[in-house]
């Protein structure tokens, strides 16, 4: 997801810079491009924790299965977060059937999770291509186009084309 | 004529709004589960609290309404554009409250998918009943912290009794078995359930997903717009020269 986002806005802003040609425009979307980036990134971190949850609770349900000890199973994998929900190797009463249990219920939920973000991607990749149809059109339909508009509309243009692309990612959030 | 109606309106406003209030209780069983889904919560109080909240604002609409039209008609200017201004703003307000309605009920599916998944973890870990749905309870946004199971039974009949769902009513029978059988493996019905849940989550999201999806027909209409301005520009700019 966070790749696809990720190509989305280069994509868009490479057609921007296409479309503007040699200007200082260009310029203009530098602090455009690192915003976008920063918004990817900052948002796309916490998507992942689940993730990396189940890898570590995957990895210490193994080392339990070898036959190693709870505590030194977890000091195995660098004492990693352990999620708060579930019963602590370091507790007393730590069993290995109830965390078994656990991660297999954990597992199952992070993967049924999984699978409508998976759908959703789909249709976010949808909803990209309807994003950036209308400045590929333009790109490509300006070659047909006889006379020059001028700088100053090519550069209203862009903006207006990146506050929709705004808006577009704001509808998209919800997903 | 605006004036006076301002007047009786701006004295009576007490009345008014106690006998809408009252109006709205005779009809609050049909409305219960809208109300619901509209404050998120069982209680009573907050569903008259927000009723009597909702008419107080359609009461100062109607007020401002009569203001605009008195001073339009002192500035001589024409009062028509007030007619479908408000029912622009009508309109306005019912998507906001189907939306909200919605919303509402997205948080429900999600929140009690949640619930039942650490209630489950819980007893796992060898909690009994109470403590682990008193450590899942703050999944559930409406539900309060309560002293017994037969509470929080009687929470959840109340939360089917506002949203209909079979779902929930499973949900108490599950809590009265685990009462009556402490030794009894229910980890199949509690499979069923949150399947049952999952695939409720799953058309929920399918639905707001289409939603979305013709939301974006917005920003892409805007996008085709200012192409084809731009397109035609050089066009327009001769026209307007020539």
């Amino acid at each position: 997801m966070k790749f696809m986002k990720l190509f989305e806005l280069s994509l868009m802003m490479s057609m921007m810079v296409l479309f503007l040609g040699p200007s200082l425009g260009i310029l203009l979307l530098l602090p455009i491009y690192a915003f976008g980036l920063r918004r990817i990134f900052l948002k796309e971190k916490e998507k992942h924790k689940k993730k990396e949850i189940l890898q570590q609770l995957s990895e210490l349900s193994t080392l339990l299965d070898q036959g190693y000890s709870p505590l030194y199973a977890y000091e195995m994998l660098g004492r990693f977060s352990f999620p708060d929900f579930m019963l602590h190797p370091e507790e007393e009463v730590f069993r290995n059937e109830v965390f078994q249990k656990q991660f297999q219920l954990f597992e199952k939920t992070v993967l049924l999770e999984e699978e409508i973000r998976s759908e959703m991607s789909i249709i976010a990749l949808r909803m990209g291509i309807m994003k950036l149809m209308p400045l590929a059109l333009l790109l490509l339909l300006r070659r047909f186009l006889g006379a020059e508009p001028g700088k100053a509309l090519e550069l209203i243009t862009v903006m207006f084309f990146y506050l929709n692309h705004l808006l577009a990612d704001k509808i998209m959030e919800k997903l | 004529m605006e004036l006076v109606l301002m007047l009786i309106f701006w004295l009576g406003r007490g009345k008014f709004l106690l006998s809408i209030t009252k109006l709205f209780s005779y009809a609050r069983e049909m409305m219960e589960d809208v109300l619901f889904y509209l404050t998120y919560s069982l209680e009573t109080e907050v569903h008259e609290l927000y009723l009597q909240k909702w008419c107080y604002q359609m009461y100062q609409f109607l007020l401002s309404l009569l203001f605009t039209s008195f001073l339009l008609k002192h500035l001589g200017l024409g009062r028509r554009i007030l007619v479908p201004l408000s029912f622009l703003f009508l309109l306005l307000l019912i998507a906001l409250l189907l939306g909200k309605l919605q919303e509402g009920k997205s948080r429900l599916i999600r929140e009690l998918g949640n619930f039942v998944f650490y209630y489950e973890l819980f007893l796992m870990q060898g909690e009994n009943q109470l403590q682990a749905l008193n450590r899942a309870r703050k999944e559930l946004g409406f539900l309060s912290l309560e002293e017994s199971v037969e509470d929080y039974m009687l929470q959840f009949n109340r939360l089917f009794y506002h949203s209909k769902w079979l779902v929930v009513k499973r949900f108490v029978i599950l809590l009265d078995k685990g009462m009556h059988f402490t030794q009894r493996d229910m980890s199949l019905e509690f499979a069923q359930l949150s399947d049952e849940l999952f695939n409720r989550h799953h058309q929920d999201r399918k639905l707001q997903a289409e939603k979305i999806e013709n939301l974006m027909l917005f920003p892409m209409i805007g996008d085709l717009l200012i192409m084809v301005l731009y397109l035609l520009s050089p066009f327009i700019g001769e026209m307007l020269g020539g």
